[in-house]
Formats: C-alpha cells, structure tokens, sequence
C-alpha cells in the first residue's frame, strides 16, 4: 500500500500535510540517529590506523586513503595468500543456500500448520520456541558433537544445515502469523477455478506473504552472515572458512587492526545492504489491498 | 578469556572434535602423510613456518604439513573440544598462561623423556617451561616469549635535564618528579602513564619486593597477596600509580583510551609496553621517529630490575596424534636454535632459551626487551589460572589498589580468598 | 481431487467485509472416515517434514544432550579424558545455594524489560512513521536501518565503546558542544550508566528487524478497512487499535517474546563491554553468566544447568503467550468439527 493514505472526508489537509512534515523530520533524525555508528565505522576505513585511534576523533577523515581496504583484502594473518575472495564466495554460498533452504522449508511448514489440523502442532510450535530459549553458547557443543559424528564438520553442508536450524523457527512462527493473516477464501476461489490445495498454496498464498518471507530472509541472511561462532568452530581450514572469521584475524596476540577491522566489516556489509536494496520494495506488497475479490 | 581478545566472543565447542580439515590417516612414515598444525594468529609468518616444514619435509619426505592459523577468540575451547575428539591437529601453540589448563586435562603427550633432545631444553626460559609443567611432567615445548619495558620519550628526558635512564625504583620515582614539574602545564600529563587495570605492567611491583601472585603448598595453591613482601609491593605500586598517572587512569585498561596513543601525541613521558608494538601505534606519529628509548623498569635496589611478566607461547602435541613421532619432530625443529634465531629476526619475538636471547643479533630499543627477559616470572602453573584469567581478578585487584578507597590490606585479604577458591578448582 | 481441508475460521472484522466464496468448497468432514482423514493428513504431513526433519535432528537432540550434560561434572579433564560423571542434582543445588542466581536472575529481568519495552515500542513507531513519509525517504530510513542491522556485533561493539569513551569519545564532545556539560563524563563509570549504553546498543541493533517485520505485517490489513475507517471519523490512533493492531497482533506478540528470549540469552554486546572492564562483573545477567560458567570456568556441566535454568524461566514468562498464540490457530482448527 502507498505510504499516505489519500485524504479523505474527514481528515483536515492542512493539518495532515502539517504532521507529515513533522514526521517527515522525526524519520531524518531517526535515521541520522540509526546510520551514526555505521558512518563512523565507515569513515574510520577511509583513515589511517593513527587518525582511528588517536585522541581527538574527527567527524570526518582528515588523511583519507583506501589504505586499509587494501589492506583488507590482501589481509594474510599469517596464512601466507590472501583468502579474503574464498571466504566471501564461501560466505555467500553458504548463507546464500541456508536462506533459501529456510525459506522453503518454513513456508511450507506454516502453510501446513496453518491450513490443516495436523497432529502434534502444539508440540512442534512449542518445541522450535523452547529451543530459541537455550542460550547461544550453550547449545554449540551438542551440536558439533553430533555433526563431528556424521563427519560433516569442516563441511559446507555442516555449516547450511546449522544455519538453517538456527533461523527455521522464527521464520516458521513469523510465517505462521502471515499466513493467518491472510483469509483462506481467497485459496478457496482459486481451488473453486479449479487449482489444488498445493497449487493455491504456492500461486495464491506465498505471493500475499511475500512481505513475511522477505524479511525473515533478510533476518535469516544477516544471522548467519554475521555468525562467528558456528563458523569458527565449524570451519578449522582458513580456504574454508566464512568472512566473520576472517574479520577476527585483524585482532591478534599484539593489538588490533583497526582499520583493517573497520574496512573489512564495511566491506561485509555490502552484500546485504544490496541484497536489501533488492527486495525491499517487495517487503510492501500491496496486493492485499483490493487483491480480494468474490 | 584473554586481555588481549578485542572482540567478544562466544566460544563454539564440542566435546568431540575432528577439527583438521586435511589429515589423513596415520601410515609409516615411509608412504607420506600429513601433518595438522595450529598456529596462532600474528605469531608466526610464512617465513618462518616454511622454512621449518621444509626441514620437516627432509626428515620426512613424503609428508606434508598443513598450518591453519586460529584466532584467539574462543581458542580455549576449541583446543579442549580438538583435544577430546578423536581427530585433534597434530601440533597445536598453545599461550603460556593457557597450557597448565591443558596439561592438567591429560590431552597433551607428556615429553618429559624427550625433553633432552630439544636444543637448548636446559636453558628454557622458565617463564615459558613453568607453565608447561604439572605434576613433574612436561607436556609443551617452549615456543617464543614476549615481554615489557618502559617506552620513554627522550625529547621530554632531555627538557627536564635527565641524562640517564633511572637504574632503581627511587630513582625513576625522582626523574619523575622533575617531569611532572617541568611539564606542569601541560594538561593531563603523567610523567608515566600507568593505567590501574594494566595487571601485567603492575606485577612486577609485587616481584621486584619478592612477593607472588600465589604460592603452592601441599599440592594446593594460596594466594600470596597478604605476605609481608606483596603488601610492601602492592603499596609501592599504589603510591608510583596515584603519583606518576593520571587519576582518570586509575580504573582503565591500556586499550581504552589507547596507551601508546597517549604517549605518543605528548601527554605521557613513559609508558609501559610489549616488545611487538613499539612499532605500529608510536611509528605511525611521524614526531615521534628517533624520539623513542626504552629501558627495563628498575628494581628496589640500584642496578637490579624487576622482574618482567613473560608472555609467550608453548607447543604442544596431542595425545591423539595419530602421528606422534612426525609431531615430535617438527616441534623440535621449530623450537630448534636454528628456527629460533629466524623467528627473532623475522618477527621480533624473544627466542624460548636465555642462552639464545644473547646469541640475536638486535640493537637499540629492541635489545632492552630482549635483555629484560633474562629475568622474569610467570603466572601460577594451574588449570585454575585461566578463570582468574577469565574473570578479570588480576585487573580487578590493582584497580582497587589504585583507587585506593579501601586499605591496601582489606584488599590482599579479599583477593587472596577469591585466589584461594579459583586457583584450587578442579 | 482430495478434497481440501477448510479450517472454520471464526468471523473476524477482516472477513466481514470479504464476500464468501460459493457453499460448494466446504465439505462435510464426518468424525469417522479414517481413510479420508489419513490422506489429509498426508498433504500437510509432507509440507512439514522438512523443517520437521531439519529442527529434530540440528535442535532436539542436542538439546536432549544438553539437558543431560545439567546433570553431570563435566569440566576439561572430564571432556578430554571421556569421563561421564553423573553428579545428580548436585549442579542446580550449588546453583540455587548461590547468591549469584537471585542476582543474576533480577538483574536479567530488570535489563529485559528495558531492552524489550523499548525496541517494540521505538520499532512499532517506527514501522508506522515508514507508512506516514514519502516513497523516497522511507527507502533512506530503510536502507540507514538495514545498516545498522547488518553491522556485526563485534564491529558495532567497538565503535559504541569509541563514541562514548570518556576523554576522547564524539559523545561527550557533542554534547558539550550543545551546551550541556559533558567534558570527560565517565558513561562506564557506573553499572547503570555503562548498562544503559549496553542497552542502547541492544536495541538500536534490534528496532530494524522489529521495524521490517512489523511493517510486512501492516500489509496485511486491507486498505478498505483504512477507508472504512476514514470515513467513519476514527483518530489514527483509534484506527491504529482497532483496525490495525487485531490483525498484526500475532506478529506483535511473536516480536515481544522472541525479544524477550533473545534479550535475555544476549551474550556479545554485554560481553564486550564488560570483559575488560573490571567493575562491570557485578551486573551479570544471565546470557553472559551462562558462558561465564561453561567456557570461562570450563564447568560445562554447571553451564548446562544454568542454560536448562533460564529456558524454565523463560518459559514461565512467555508461557502464557506461547499458548495464546498457539491456541489462536487451534481453536479455528477444532470449531469446524
């Protein structure tokens, strides 16, 4: 749905076209407020590591140089090559697979739930919110132990499999309220002009809970790209290992990089912000609206 | 956790681990195989390692060795859970203030009877084999030490008319007196700068009067904080940080705000620091090129010195090395005289024997380090240390000594108690 | 074709206004038919043995694991050496005997309530302020949010700790610049000043993702509704009550609670900040204390236990929601039999 709600009978213009300025100032604060410690992240990887961290912090590089990206990339940590390039084909192929696995997995799953009275749903609900509650940390060790077991440590698959896992039950509860959300008659009319159940699912359904999917893809995306602990562990071979880990190796035994830090998290960023930058404008769907018909 | 860790961290374990990406199944040595290493990040280079395997592959044609660099975040556990499974990396660096952990845990190969056939193995800094060692065996090899000195600024010791560097306590104490004075105008000015959370800078207090962290006694391990020579110590170091530094630095670590910052843009006349950054953060300040001394921090009595913390790192092989005689023999290789000196001179690290340190070939700044380390202590040898480590007690400790709200020996008594609980845990 | 299966949805407002479609698609659904029942059954079955599959064998039997590692003395020698040493009860009693639970367990509540109070009420703001701007100026508060989202914990960590450092931090510059005086104030002087950093970072972190989700879910709500609304006179806030938030509350509710259970687990931002920072080690909440107890101490045993403590918690707090928001999908389920 467009943002401004056409005015109406009812509602004075003048006084409407007031707030939306007002708002329209509170949103750039908001936003200035939000993106601060992303520009100062930013601005920090066009400095030299003296300017970073000397005393008097400047809002803007004073000696600019694209010294650290450089750095960055041709980053070795002892390694000997720069494996900067694998770790993020490693990094998108991995996240890039465990996202989709999560979406389709989970999608069905809500649909299923949601459509039908199926045995054990309470169970299965309860169970992936029960599971959300362990802490982080704690859960690590099982975990590995049993993919070690399956020899599927230092493996992609170890990695999409644990990612997956991780993200599965928000998105199947977020699905699940979407899908809810949406009145099954429309599903109804398609199977009335003839489609089935499983055909109205995916050309009725998922199209109205695009909005639901994309941002749990985009929740799921920046977990498991972010994720440093499930990959450190996974992952011991440096060619295999995703970018996270690789941004650790700028804090070493005698110090830390900061400027290699800050442009390779800046460099990290990247893809999801493009990814984002994509599919936003379908996180506003607009078909709901009007898309109902008798 | 280490002091040095920067980023937080939730460390992945399991208990069982094939962690090595590229081992292959032990076989006679005649048919080749491979061999897993961990190395640490920012503590070995391509240089120096290769140089080793190639040695190794000489011994052991046919072999290969594959080193996959590890970050120190969540290495303790990782190392736990590699030593617990069944496919553990062949040789793993393990810190010195870490290995007693490990040692204790039975997942280390014990070395004792090997440990004549290490070059220079009798004259093993004791600040890296103490560690190694429990309960009379030997269970890591020395690997290579680190330590810390005083940074000076020499313009600054020439304008308050200082011709030499101070060769006792007293006598740092006075140069610092004439610094504080001439540069009485100069805001935020320590003559040194010593912030009260920097526990590795302020132990050698405690050592220069003789006294311990922790002392052992039947087997069990006490906190020495309230023995007559560590209160005499603890309150030297009290009265040199409340007067030398800054009050704002009184419950701050060397990090943040960054140290070696502060003596460089002039706020600071000395300042404490390790042998690997006197590079970086110093050089980086083009005013500061030439401008840099160093000298070991002096002891009570004139020309002695105190003893300096070592830091540094052992290797280790596992137990279930399915390749013990390959590991044993690139370890040796490694901790080899001829490696050792190359490690010097590639990376600045001091060599794992006192008899080498005089053997390198170093001069100016760098020379004071490696002098230093000749005497030196280390932290108590048990698995407990690392939770000392972990919850920050040292840092702790000469923060209240430093802030000095609560008598001195209040707080030896307090501390002593949580040394006494943490350090026996098993 | 197998017939579909209708769950009765009870009425809502929503559908009111949705004509229905012809009486010919819902079939009667006799108790007795077995058959007919195992082959609907089949449908949805295959729909979520997938996730099914997935969640069972990456969660549940870890879980199970952990729950039994509560129940041993497993510290670094043990682990290495393959031990299984049963201890009983003996690590929850040393837990509840400690004064470090009550602590721990207020001081997590205390900080929950914070984090999450703030991030579902700035972030459902937000979502409705995306509405209200223009096309052009959502995208740039969108993008600035997804930024902020998208920074590693560790990255923003660092950079929060360098704004608000106490001689040399843009935060006290600023506001002595604005006439307030700040020069050298200490924000991690305090607990509750350092915490209240901690929490400002939480949730400038969290909002985004509450701010996404809570839009996506507004447009769920039919733009006639809006208009129906409208023209009855109703105040945006009246409209917000009664016509929006009925539709987006199973989304509102599900953000709270996973807030309220992330929140309580968080371990990085918390970590950071007090690692090494001696005083910190006061406020411990629970997340970090866990961690404390199974990596620092290498106790995982005791870990496990203080992880089994925490999810019992948790699910006392968010029980009753957690039934709510399944009974929701249940109770239309079984009105139609």
């Amino acid at each position: 749905m467009t943002a401004t709600v056409t005015s109406m009978a009812g509602k004075s213009t003048a006084r409407y076209r007031t707030m939306t300025w007002v708002w329209r100032a509170v949103a750039v604060l908001f936003a200035a407020v939000t993106v601060f410690p992303v520009y100062w992240m930013v601005q920090s990887a066009f400095e030299p590591n003296s300017e970073i961290t000397s005393l008097t912090p400047s809002f803007f590089p004073l000696h600019f140089t694209l010294h650290d990206f450089v750095d960055a990339i041709d980053h070795t940590a002892g390694v000997g090559t720069a494996y900067f390039w694998d770790d993020a084909r490693n990094s998108l192929f991995v996240v890039g697979t465990a996202v989709i696995v999560t979406l389709v997995f989970s999608f069905m799953a809500a649909a299923a739930i949601s459509r039908f009275r199926l045995v054990g749903t309470t169970a299965f609900l309860v169970m992936i919110l029960v599971v959300q509650m362990v802490p982080g940390t704690a859960m690590l060790i099982p975990v590995y132990l049993l993919l070690n077991g399956l020899h599927l440590t230092d493996t992609y698959l170890g990695l999409i499999l644990a990612y997956s896992a991780s993200t599965l039950p928000f998105t199947v509860w977020a699905l699940k309220g979407f899908v809810r959300g949406v009145p099954i008659e429309l599903e109804e009319a398609a199977m009335v002009d003839g489609a089935s159940r499983l055909g109205a699912f995916f050309r009725i359904l998922l199209p109205l809970v695009l909005p639901g999917l994309i941002s749990s893809g985009i929740f799921a995306f920046i977990t498991a790209w972010n994720d440093f602990v499930v990959a450190n562990v996974f992952m011991t071979e440096n060619f295999r290992q995703t970018l996270p880990v690789w941004l650790y190796s700028f804090s070493t035994n005698t110090g830390t990089d900061y400027g290699g830090l800050m442009a390779g998290c800046t460099i990290m960023s990247l893809p999801v912000v493009i990814f984002f930058l994509i599919v936003q404008r379908r996180i506003v769907s607009g078909l709901t609206a009007g898309a109902v018909t008798g | 956790m280490k002091r040095r860790l920067i980023a937080p961290t939730a460390i992945a374990l399991a208990v069982a681990a094939g962690v090595s990406g590229g081992v292959m199944p032990a076989t006679a040595s005649a048919s080749g195989g491979a061999l897993t290493v961990w190395l640490m990040t920012g503590d070995s280079v391509p240089a120096v390692y290769n140089s080793v395997n190639a040695a190794f592959q000489k011994e052991y044609p046919g072999w290969t060795v594959n080193v996959e660099i590890q970050q120190w975040s969540g290495i303790s556990a990782k190392v736990i859970s590699a030593l617990a499974g069944s496919t553990p990396p062949d040789v793993m660096e393990l810190g010195n203030t870490d290995v007693a952990e490990f040692a204790a845990s039975g997942g280390l190969l014990n070395l004792s009877s090997d440990k004549s056939q290490f070059q220079n193995s009798s004259d093993w800094l004791t600040g890296l084999e103490g560690p190694a060692e429990y309960q009379g065996g030997l269970y890591a090899v020395p690997e290579l030490a680190g330590d810390r000195v005083v940074v000076y600024n020499k313009a600054m010791f020439a304008a308050a008319g200082i011709t030499h560097t101070p060769t006792s306590l007293s006598e740092l104490l006075g140069d610092g007196a004439v610094l504080k004075n001439v540069f009485k105008n100069r805001a935020d000015f320590s003559a040194f700068y010593l912030p009260g959370e920097e526990w590795y800078a302020a132990m050698p207090f405690v050592w220069a009067e003789g006294g311990q962290i922790a002392v052992e006694k039947g087997g069990k391990w006490y906190g020495d904080l309230e023995s007559r020579q560590s209160l005499i110590g603890l309150q030297e170091y009290q009265a040199f940080q409340n007067f030398m530094s800054t009050p704002a630095s009184q419950d701050v670590n060397e990090a943040n705000p960054s140290d070696s910052q502060i003596f460089a843009s002039g706020k600071a006349a000395m300042y404490i620091d390790g042998t690997w950054t006197l590079g970086t953060d110093v050089s980086d300040n083009k005013a500061m090129t030439g401008n840099i001394g160093t000298f070991a921090l002096p002891g009570v009595t004139a020309g002695s010195q105190a003893p300096v913390f070592l830091g540094g790192s052992d290797l280790g092989i596992a137990k279930n090395s399915p390749n013990q005689a390959e590991a044993l023999a690139w370890v040796k290789l490694y901790a080899g005289t001829a490696n050792q000196l190359l490690q010097a001179s590639k990376i600045g690290f001091i060599p794992n024997a006192s008899n080498l340190v005089s053997q390198v070939k170093v001069s100016g700044n760098i020379a004071t380090y490696f002098k230093a380390a000749s005497v030196s202590q280390f932290t108590p040898p048990v698995p407990g240390w690392a939770t000392v480590e972990a919850d920050n007690v040292m840092q702790d400790l000469f923060a209240q000594v430093a802030e000095g709200k609560v008598p001195v020996s209040t707080i030896a008594k307090v501390y002593d108690q949580k040394l006494d609980n943490l350090l026996n845990a098993q | 074709m197998a017939a579909p299966t209708l769950p009765n949805l009870a009425p809502t407002r929503t559908q009111r206004l949705v004509p229905t479609p012809p009486s010919e698609v819902r079939h009667n659904q006799t108790k007795g038919n077995w058959r007919r029942t195992a082959r609907r059954q089949l449908l949805p079955l295959l729909l979520v043995l997938p996730a099914l599959g997935l969640l069972g064998f990456m969660t549940l039997y870890p879980l199970g694991r952990l729950i039994a590692t509560s129940f041993q003395n497993l510290g670094a020698f043990q682990l290495i050496q393959h031990k299984v040493q049963w201890n009983g009860l003996a690590n929850y009693r040393s837990l509840f005997t400690s004064t470090e639970l009550g602590t721990s367990v207020l001081q997590t509540f205390v900080f929950v309530t914070a984090c999450v109070g703030l991030t579902m009420t700035i972030g459902t703001g937000v979502a409705l302020l995306l509405r209200r701007i223009g096309n052009v100026l959502r995208i740039v508060v969108s993008v600035c949010m997804v930024l902020a989202w998208a920074m590693p914990t560790s990255a923003s960590s660092v950079i929060w700790t360098w704004l608000f450092e106490q001689e040399y931090g843009v935060a006290n510059d600023l506001l002595t610049q604005l006439g307030f005086h700040f020069t050298d104030h200490n924000w991690f002087g305090s607990e509750i000043s350092a915490y209240s950093i901690i929490v400002a970072n939480i949730v400038w972190g969290a909002v985004p993702f509450v701010a996404f989700m809570m839009y996506s879910s507004f447009t769920l709500v039919p733009r006639d509704l809006y208009e129906a609304a409208a023209i009855d006179g109703a105040s945006p806030a009246a409209t917000f009550r009664g016509v929006t938030m009925p539709i987006v509350r199973p989304i509102f509710v599900l953000m709270t609670v996973l807030s309220i259970i992330w929140d309580a687990n968080v371990f990085n931002q918390v970590w950071y900040l007090t690692e090494g920072n001696a005083q910190m080690l006061n406020v411990i909440p629970l997340g970090v204390w866990q961690y404390i107890e199974a990596f620092s101490n290498n106790e995982y045993g005791l870990g496990a236990a203080v992880a089994v403590i925490t999810i019992l918690l948790l699910l006392a707090v968010t029980g009753y929601y957690i039934r709510i928001m399944v009974r929701t999908g249940q109770v239309k389920a079984a009105a139609r039999t």
